[in-house]
Order: structure tokens, then C-alpha cells, then sequence
């Protein structure tokens, strides 16, 4: 008796537990089987995302979000989303359900270059069009969208490099161990540096690309490395903490190179602006990536022709100008709108209050949007005008000038 | 507390000696941790590193406090990493950087964490569920309740006087190390000389022992995951104070250091023996490790596989074995 | 109406039919099936052979993994390693193996088992508690998987990848790997050396005294366990065709979770290899389900969280004595049930030493 109604208590249980999470599945839910994905109706395309912990995910996912409310995008595909964490597994079935559903294209933000490519090259041969942002994927079927990671790497050291006249210590703040983005800036990054006997790389740690574990990395460094024997940092992402961290401690700026964020641009505001005045170069554009990759996608469903590498607009930022680093100098934003951003603004000002961790490459000239869009995955009316204009305007892939 | 009781704490207080003994092996452990960074960088050891290899220790430290109760108790806690998390996340997104929204923002963040502690304590307690399956499960579930409630994106920023205490020093002494000197004495006072403290060692030890003698077992049980709760709430809160902003990922790198300090520290994994200032010695332990693995300039790999070995070592030498029958 | 079927129940013969549903299998297999008619409800294109194929391709590397777990829990330990020894296995195939398909599995095979034998000396004979000791031996195999490969990529040979995710004939050929995991990981524990496994894990001190081996049969449990995890790397390098070195991290916690869903006691003495399996699919069917339904990606981890807490809940043995407690006073006509019973996994032996590990 008593074993019975463990049977039924178990049973009943799970049926209770999921018979709740029926109920109370998010809007987006319903039976996705039933999704019209032909002809017709709409297009199901799925978005797989992992997230790494940072603010760079969910800004991401906001801005392919709000690209899937502008017209006509908003009348071809009907959109979902889901996320994987960091399990393998969970993204491959994420993926394989994807396709049971009957999507179209799916968006993948992948968790690993190499472990999904069975199930991608599945989807492909199930007649689905997959497309990678940011992160790319080895499975020959699948395009991808990137910034151009070994440029980043390189311009990155370059500048800093020459903002110390060739001579100098220098720490690195690199990524996720492991994954291949953080590989080839990293790599890039001291096949430059190597080219000035000056420099000297006297540490490296992994910053995950994040701002507390780059702090924490710094102090601890400074334990073996006292800062006055460190003249300048490279942060794939962390400049913002790292500089922070040299503030408490009342210790002169050095120069730092890095992946923006809202507050490493507001640093480098001079201290008339509010800002501390840190020199320093970081590129942008990289959150819109995604948004890029749907329009790729889109287009792949219209029949038109992509490389299977596109590379997204690129732009470097500093207030420090160095030869032979093409980059543009900081401007504030006053209101965050697509037209501002347009003109050439890039840090956004302090009574917007946008988060530190906030990454600021929230617009290119293919996507349209602006700061309201990735704030919350929906378009302000004035971003909904700008980007159906973008719309109009086709993608193309930025080639960056590799130099000798 | 009855005068029977205080008498037992000043009698417990007094037998500190023999507990010396068995705290000095981690600090010795330390010493010559810190005598090879000398070693390999001139001018490891000065004050101001001191200061910050003590500031760094100091997150792990606290988590530590709780997670050793449980193991005091016969149990693991894995939910300290998402309970950790969720104090910084909630921290920063309800106090905005402000003081007077702090001020009430902390004691509801303890509260929190002293409720999952809770649902911890009632599984394993009431329900005789597994330590390490009941904390897995809560892990998830504050996972998934705290991701939800943002929607990913953590934000906001930690109330200023949290950012003082984890940022400020007088000279080489940061104002931390100092919390962290006045946490391990009343945490160590708790342990040794409360009588409460006495009920989570004999339960540890015997639990058939400590239900026969009349000491409620169950209800202290529950204690001990309940301050483990808050524990990782502290942390997670002193956390955000030093990055000012909160992650994601903060609860996560705290799990494993939590249970290595406790264990190389010197207590007994199967329960009953412990003590907390060798727990924070071994946290300050593991701090220095890593401070000198980021000294040499070794590819992540082999530090990840240096820091494996030496846990090893330091497991061999210090901790605990298990009691052979 | 409850009540009516229940008393109907009464009159099966309780002891045969109780001891067949109290085995872990049963139970699980029971979740299973109503997880699975729940899910190909929700989606009925999963229960095609595209479907079933995703479906034992996504969680068999998990059940196998699950199989080793099982078997150092069933003797009172814990294998952090687990998630590790599957990267290092993943990466080492994925970077040597060039053509030579049979010879790298053999060989996953033996460095699973010589990773587990490692475990297995650390526990007994410098006796290391396994916690600890597995989670210092994570780290080494972590660091030596990233050793070996830096970043994920290498190539794993295409006629391998096909033989094992493929099919004979209409079956996957993953389904012929589980069953005979499952066969040979309940074998084992129906033999004599399987039945002393779970002596040492009921209570080691009762084993020592009955003269059994207790360090060799850890350690053989600890073997066997690599040996599962080095059949779980085997099959996870052929369902990614390549190497990635930071992939053993969602193993831990999955595999944990498995285990226990599947019905094996935490903190030894009871387990089966063929429930852990199905504990496996379990969870891997609801998260599937969660997603199907619609669920907000960010709250499946609460759902995952509270099913797993129900399914070790629901067997929980003081539940059903407090449960029948209260059924028992609320029958009409019955005489007082007397003082709750609260009925303990090691009954009142007095055990010196005795604790949960």
C-alpha cells in the first residue's frame, strides 16, 4: 500500500509539475508544432542562445528581438527564442527540437564550434538555414556573422603598443579559455606585440568576459607585479573594472585596450566631463552581430546569396590617436536615438543611466536601432522608422586592411 | 543562557590549546606558500599583498563558515553558488547604489538566503533526502527563480557602504580583512563555545548518539543550512560591494574553493570535526595558490592541473583522512 | 474515489507486487513512459524516427556517464570527475585518433577505466576523502584536456561517427549501447562482487567486519565507473564529431541529477545501473518537454529543480511513513495509529562512526 502510493505520489507529481508548466508557459508558448511553417504563413525561426554571464547575451538577443518588430520583417517570420545555458547537450536538443518544430532558420549563438556540428548539418540537410553570430561554428553548411576577431586582436595591440612607444610591461585580461574567439584575439594580439621588442607581457590571466573576474585577476596579479612596474593593459573585456580598481587604489592610469562597455567609454571622458581621463582604444559594433545575422537569414529564406562568412562593421574607438589605427574619437550621446548614433556618437551620457557593463555597439548602418531597442528587446516608434530604412539597404561584408 | 551553560563555554573556551594544534598545519601550509611566491618574485610578501591576498580570501572565507557547518553536520551545501549569486543580483538591483534603499535591501537579501537554507534544511531533515541531491535541486530552482526575475541581465549597482567596506584600507589594511578577523572570532566563539555550536559537532560525529541523548537533531539540522544560506548571501553581497555591479557567474567560482577550504583546512568530510580559522586558512590558502600561479607565466592548463595536484597534496598533509575501520 | 480504488488494491497480494514496484527500475520506467506520452503529445513530430534518433543521440553519452556515477554512489561516494574524464577521453580521440576507429574506442575505454582506477587508489589507499579527491583530479583532467587541445576542434573519423550514431537497419545503434550498458551494469550488481558493492555502501564498517575486501571492491567501483565515463566520452566525440576540451562541466551536475531521478540512495547501499539510465532519458525528456511547451528558457532550471526534488521526495521513506501516519488516522474506524514511526535507511543499529558521507 504504502509502495502504491509512492508509485502514485511520484507519478502524480511530475504529471502536477508539468501540467503547471503548461499553464504557466511564457507568451511565447503554446504547442510549437503547430506553427504554419510553410508556404503561406509565416516563418518559424527559432533564436538558440547560450549565455556566458554577462551583459553581452541578453543586449544581443534584445536587438535581433526588436529587428524581428520592424517591417517587413515583422510580417515574414514568426520568432522564438531559447536558451541554453552553458550545457552542450541542451543546446543540441534545443536545437534538433528546433527543427522538429518546423523552422525555417535558426539564429545559434553556439556554445561550441565543433560539438553542434552533427546537429547543424542535420538541420542543413532537413532544409534549414542556420546562421552563427558573434561565435562561429566549423560545419561547412552554416553561415556565420563576426566581427573579424584576428583584426580586433591585432588593432588592439597595435595601438597599445604604440600609445607606449614600443617600451613597456604589459598584462593581458584574455577571455573563456577554450573557446576560439578568445584564441585567435589572443593570439593575434602577441604575434603584434611580438613584432616590438620593447614590450613585455609579464602577465596573463583568463577574464571570462567579465568585469568582476578581470578585477579580481588585477589584484591579484598586483600582488606579484606591483603597479608601478605595469604600464598597460590588454582586456579582451575588463578595462572598465580594471581602471576601477586603480581608482580605489588612488594609482595613476595606465593605457587600456579593450572590448567597450559604457563604463570603460565613460572613463575615458576627460575628468572636466566626468570622466577619468584613462587612454584608451575599444571597438564596438559587436552587439548587433546577431541583428545582422537575421537579416542574413532572412535573406538566405528570400533566395539571395551570402558568404558563408560575413564580417560585421567594425569601429574603434580612443581618444588617443595612433598611426596606422584607424579609429574615430569618442562622442557623446545625449539621447541614444538611431539618428544620434548615426552621426557618429558612441558613449552614452551619464543621466541615461545605462549600466556600466552595458556593451555600447548597439547600432550599424544595416540594423538601424538604437539604445531603447537593446535596453528591452522591443523599438521605440523613431527606431521602428529608422530601421525599416536600414532595412532597405543590403548587407555587406567589411573587410578589414590587415596591414604587411 | 543558564550559568551551566556559561560555565561550559568558558570551559570550552579554555580547551582552545589542543585546538591550536590542529590548526597550525593549514597557517604553516600558507607560510610556506607565501615563502615560494618570495621565492619565485621578490617582493611577494609585503604588507599591501598581505592586505590583498587577505581581501581576496575574504569571499570564500565567509562562504566557507556555512559551507563547513553542513559538512560539520554530515552534509554538502552545492546551492551556495546560485544563493551567492542571487544576493549580488539582488543587492544591485534593488538598492540602485544607494544607502537608504541598502538599508533595507540587505536584511531581505539575508532573509533570502537564510529561506533557502531553509528548503535545504526541511529536505534533508524532514524528507532524509540526500545532502548533495537536495542542494542540487535547490541550486537549480534559485537558477531559474533569479534568472526569470531579470530576464537575464543583472543590474543596478551595490549601495555605497558596501562598496567602502570591500574597497577601503587604512594604509596596507583593507577594512574587509578586518570584517573578515571579526566574522572568524565570532564565528569560531559560535562553533566552539555556544552550546549550539557543541550540538552540530556531536550530531556531525554520531547522529544515532546525538538523537538518543535528547539533542534536537532535527531542528539543528536545519540551523546549519539556514546559516549556510546567509553565509552565501553575505559573500554574494560583499561580492557586488567590490565590483560595485553584480554577474552571473559569481556563485559559480565560489562552490568548489568553498568545499576545498573547508577540507584542506582540516575538517573531517565525514563530519564531526572542524575548525572554522583553519577553514579560513584554507581559504587564504587557496588565494595565495593562485596569486603565485598568475606569478608564473604557465598556460591555463597546466595551472588548472597545478591546482588539482597541490589541493592533493595539501588533502595529504593537512586534512583529514577518512577514519579507518 | 480514491479511497475506492485503493481498497479494491488491498486485495492484490501486497509483498510480491509492493517489492516489484519498490525497485528503482520500476519506478522509474513508470516516470518515463508518462514523461515520454506527455511529451510526443506536446510534439508528435518527436515521435518519429528523426525524433527518437535526436532523442537517444542527445542524452545516451548522459545515461552512460549516469551508469559510472551510479556505481561509486551505490558505495557511499561521490565522482566529481565525471564531466572531466569525458573532455579529456573527447579531446584525446578527437586530436590522435586519425582512422583508426576501433583501436581509439578500445582505448576510451581503458583511460576511463585507468582515470577511475586513479580515483579509486586516491579514496582507498591514501584515503582521501572522494569528494575532495575527485574534485582535484577534475582539475587535472580539465587542464590536461585543455592541454592537448586548446581549443576545440580536431577530427574525428567520419565512418566511426556514422557507425555510432547511426543505425542497424531501423534501430539506432545508440539503443543497442544502452541496452547493453544497461545489461552489463545491472549484471554486475546482481553478482556476488555486485552484491558486496552494495554492502560497502550500506555500511562500510558492517562489511569490514564480515571479512569483505573493502578496499579492492571500491576501488573496482571506481573502475567500473571510468569505465562507463570512457564509453560516454567515446560516444559524446562521435555525436559532436570533434574535440572540445570544456565540455564537462554540464556533465557533473547532469549526471548528479540522473542518478538520483533515476532512484539510487545517496550515500550508498542501494542502485541500480539500468534506473540511472532511465533516470537519464527522464531528465532529458522533460527538459525537452519544457521547451516544446513553451516554458521561458530562463525558468526551465526551477522546473528541472522541482521535478528532481519531487522524484527524490516521492521516495522518501519518512514521507510515506508520516503519509501513512495520516491515512491511517483518517480511516474511519481505525484505532489510534500510535507515535509516528519514522523509518531510517540504517534502522537503530548503533553504528560507531557511523554518519552520512
Amino acid at each position: 500500500m504504502r509502495l502504491r502510493r509512492r508509485m502514485f505520489l511520484a507519478v502524480a507529481a511530475t504529471a502536477v509539475a508539468v501540467g503547471a508548466a503548461a499553464c504557466g508557459g511564457s507568451a511565447q508558448g503554446g504547442s510549437a508544432g503547430s506553427a504554419a511553417a510553410s508556404g503561406h504563413g509565416k516563418d518559424l525561426v527559432y533564436l538558440s542562445m547560450s549565455y556566458i554571464g554577462n551583459d553581452w547575451q541578453p543586449e544581443a538577443r534584445n536587438v535581433i528581438e526588436a529587428l524581428t518588430h520592424v517591417p517587413p520583417i515583422s510580417n515574414e517570420i514568426n520568432f522564438k527564442i531559447t536558451v541554453a545555458g552553458t550545457s552542450v547537450d541542451t543546446q543540441i536538443a534545443q536545437i534538433n527540437q528546433a527543427v522538429e518544430a518546423g523552422a525555417k532558420g535558426i539564429l545559434v549563438y553556439p556554445i561550441s564550434p565543433t560539438a553542434l556540428n552533427a546537429t547543424i548539418e542535420k538541420a542543413c540537410q532537413a532544409g534549414v538555414k542556420v546562421v552563427t553570430y558573434d561565435s562561429v561554428v566549423t560545419a561547412p553548411c552554416a553561415y556565420g556573422v563576426q566581427i573579424h576577431q584576428h583584426y580586433a586582436g591585432m588593432i588592439t595591440a597595435k595601438w597599445l603598443a604604440e600609445a607606449l612607444h614600443g617600451h613597456g610591461n604589459i598584462v593581458l585580461i584574455t577571455g573563456v579559455p577554450g573557446t576560439s574567439v578568445d584564441l585567435y584575439r589572443t593570439a593575434a594580439a602577441k604575434a603584434e606585440f611580438a613584432k616590438f621588442p620593447g614590450i613585455h607581457i609579464v602577465a596573463s590571466e583568463p577574464g571570462q568576459w567579465a568585469q568582476a573576474p578581470a578585477k579580481t585577476d588585477m589584484a591579484s596579479i598586483f600582488t606579484s607585479h606591483p603597479p608601478s612596474t605595469i604600464n598597460g593593459i590588454w582586456a579582451q573585456v575588463g578595462c572598465y573594472a580594471i581602471t576601477q580598481l586603480y581608482l580605489q587604489k588612488h594609482l595613476p592610469l595606465v593605457p587600456c585596450a579593450g572590448e567597450q562597455t559604457q563604463g570603460h567609454l565613460l572613463y575615458m571622458l576627460p575628468t572636466s566631463q566626468g570622466g577619468a581621463g584613462l587612454q584608451s582604444v575599444s571597438y564596438s559594433a559587436t552587439n548587433i552581430t546577431g541583428a545582422v545575422a537575421l537579416r542574413v537569414l532572412v535573406g538566405l529564406l528570400h533566395g539571395q546569396k551570402f558568404p558563408h562568412k560575413v564580417y560585421a562593421q567594425f569601429r574603434l574607438i580612443t581618444n588617443h590617436p595612433e598611426p596606422g589605427v584607424p579609429a574615430i574619437p569618442l562622442k557623446i550621446c545625449n539621447q541614444g536615438t538611431p539618428q544620434e548614433l548615426a552621426s557618429g556618437c558612441n558613449v552614452f551620457a551619464s543621466n541615461l543611466n545605462v549600466p556600466s557593463g552595458f556593451f555600447d555597439g548597439v547600432w550599424s548602418p544595416e540594423v538601424g536601432l538604437g539604445l531603447h531597442a537593446a535596453e528591452t528587446g522591443s523599438p521605440s516608434t523613431q527606431e521602428v522608422k529608422s530601421a525599416a530604412q536600414a532595412l532597405k539597404t543590403p548587407v555587406t561584408s567589411w573587410q578589414p586592411n590587415l596591414g604587411p | 543562557m543558564t550559568a551551566a551553560d556559561l560555565v561550559t563555554t568558558v570551559r570550552n573556551v579554555r580547551a582552545g590549546h589542543r585546538t591550536l594544534l590542529q590548526i597550525l598545519p593549514i597557517y604553516v601550509a600558507v607560510i610556506i606558500l607565501l615563502m615560494a611566491g618570495e621565492a619565485i618574485r621578490g617582493g611577494f610578501v609585503s604588507l599591501g599583498n598581505v592586505g590583498s591576498l587577505l581581501l581576496l580570501a575574504t569571499f570564500t572565507a565567509v562562504v566557507s563558515f556555512g559551507q563547513g557547518l553542513v559538512i560539520l553536520v554530515g552534509g554538502f551545501d552545492l546551492s551556495v553558488a546560485w544563493t551567492m549569486t542571487m544576493a549580488g543580483v539582488f543587492l544591485t538591483s534593488q538598492a540602485q547604489g544607494l544607502n537608504a534603499r541598502g538599508a533595507w535591501v540587505v536584511p531581505l537579501v539575508l532573509a533570502a538566503g537564510a529561506a533557502i537554507g531553509l528548503v535545504n534544511g526541511l529536505g534533508v531533515a524532514i524528507f532524509d533526502i540526500a545532502p548533495i541531491v537536495m542542494t542540487l535541486a535547490t541550486n537549480v530552482v534559485v537558477q531559474g527563480l533569479v534568472m526569470t526575475s531579470i530576464s537575464g541581465t543583472p543590474s543596478g549597482k551595490a549601495p555605497p557602504f558596501l562598496v567602502a567596506l570591500t574597497n577601503r584600507s587604512w594604509g596596507w589594511l583593507p577594512w574587509l580583512v578586518v570584517f573578515l578577523a571579526c566574522f572568524t572570532v565570532l564565528a569560531t566563539l559560535f562553533l566552539r563555545a555556544t552550546p549550539v555550536g557543541r550540538r552540530l559537532h556531536v550530531i556531525g560525529y554520531n547522529r544515532t548518539v546525538a538523537q538518543l541523548s535528547g539533542i534536537p537533531v532535527r531542528r539543528t539540522l536545519i540551523l546549519a543550512y539556514v546559516l549556510s544560506g546567509v553565509c552565501a548571501a553575505i559573500a554574494g553581497m560583499l561580492a557586488a560591494g567590490y565590483t560595485t555591479t553584480s554577474a552571473l557567474t559569481t556563485g559559480d567560482s565560489y562552490l568548489l574553493p568553498s568545499i576545498a577550504a573547508v577540507v584542506i583546512g582540516g575538517a573531517s568530510i565525514l563530519g564531526g570535526r572542524g575548525h572554522y580559522p583553519a577553514t579560513v586558512g584554507g581559504a587564504i590558502f587557496l588565494t595565495v595558490l593562485s596569486a603565485i600561479l598568475a606569478a608564473v607565466n604557465l598556460s591555463d592548463a597546466v595551472r588548472t592541473m597545478i591546482t588539482g595536484v597541490v589541493i592533493l597534496l595539501a588533502v595529504l598533509v593537512i586534512g583529514q583522512r577518512e577514519r579507518s575501520h | 474515489m480514491v479511497s475506492l480504488a485503493l481498497a479494491r488494491m488491498r486485495a492484490v497480494p501486497r509483498a510480491a507486487t509492493a517489492r516489484f514496484l519498490a525497485q528503482p527500475v520500476t519506478a522509474s520506467a513508470l516516470l518515463l513512459i508518462v514523461a515520454c506520452v506527455i511529451y510526443f503529445a506536446a510534439q508528435p513530430r518527436a515521435l518519429s524516427a528523426y525524433g527518437i534518433d535526436n532523442l537517444l543521440d542527445e542524452y545516451t553519452a548522459l545515461a552512460l556517464a549516469a551508469v559510472g556515477e551510479c556505481f561509486v554512489i551505490i558505495t557511499g561516494g561521490f565522482d566529481m570527475s565525471v564531466g572531466a574524464v569525458m573532455a579529456f577521453i573527447n579531446v584525446i580521440m578527437a586530436v590522435y585518433m586519425g582512422h583508426n576507429a576501433t583501436g581509439f574506442a578500445l582505448l576510451a575505454l581503458g583511460i576511463g577505466a585507468a582515470c577511475g582506477a586513479i580515483n579509486g587508489l586516491l579514496v582507498t589507499a591514501l584515503r582521501i576523502p572522494s569528494l575532495i579527491a575527485t574534485i582535484a583530479m577534475m582539475f587535472v583532467w580539465e587542464g590536461a584536456a585543455l592541454f592537448i587541445l586548446p581549443q576545440p576542434g580536431g577530427s574525428v573519423d567520419q565512418g566511426f561517427v556514422v557507425t555510432v550514431t547511426g543505425s542497424v537497419g531501423q534501430i539506432p545503434t545508440a539503443a543497442f549501447i544502452l541496452v547493453a550498458a544497461g545489461l552489463l551494469g545491472g549484471w554486475v550488481l546482481k553478482t556476488r562482487a555486485g552484491g558486496w558493492l552494495l554492502a560497502v555502501g550500506a555500511s562500510e564498517t558492517a562489511a569490514h567486519t564480515q571479512g569483505l575486501p573493502v578496499r579492492r571492491l571500491k576501488i573496482l567501483a571506481y573502475l567500473l565507473a571510468g569505465l562507463f565515463y570512457g564509453a560516454a566520452g567515446m560516444f559524446f566525440t562521435a555525436e559532436s564529431g570533434s574535440g572540445d576540451p570544456t565540455i564537462g562541466q554540464s556533465f557533473l551536475m547532469e549526471a548528479f541529477a540522473a542518478v538520483a531521478v533515476g532512484g539510487t540512495i545517496f550515500g550508498g547501499g542501494r542502485g541500480s545501473a539500468v534506473a540511472s539510465i532511465l533516470g537519464a532519458f527522464i531528465t532529458g525528456v522533460i527538459n525537452n518537454l519544457l521547451q516544446v511547451l513553451g516554458v521561458s528558457s530562463f525558468t526551465t532550471p526551477a522546473f528541472y529543480g522541482a521535478v528532481l526534488f519531487l522524484a527524490v521526495a516521492a521516495r522518501s521513506s519518512r514521507l510515506h511513513g508520516y503519509l501513512r501516519d495520516a491515512a491511517h488516522r483518517l480511516r474511519p474506524g481505525s484505532a489510534g495509529a500510535g507515535p509516528p514511526r519514522s523509518v531510517g535507511r540504517k534502522g537503530t543499529v548503533l553504528i560507531p562512526g557511523g554518519g552520512k558521507r
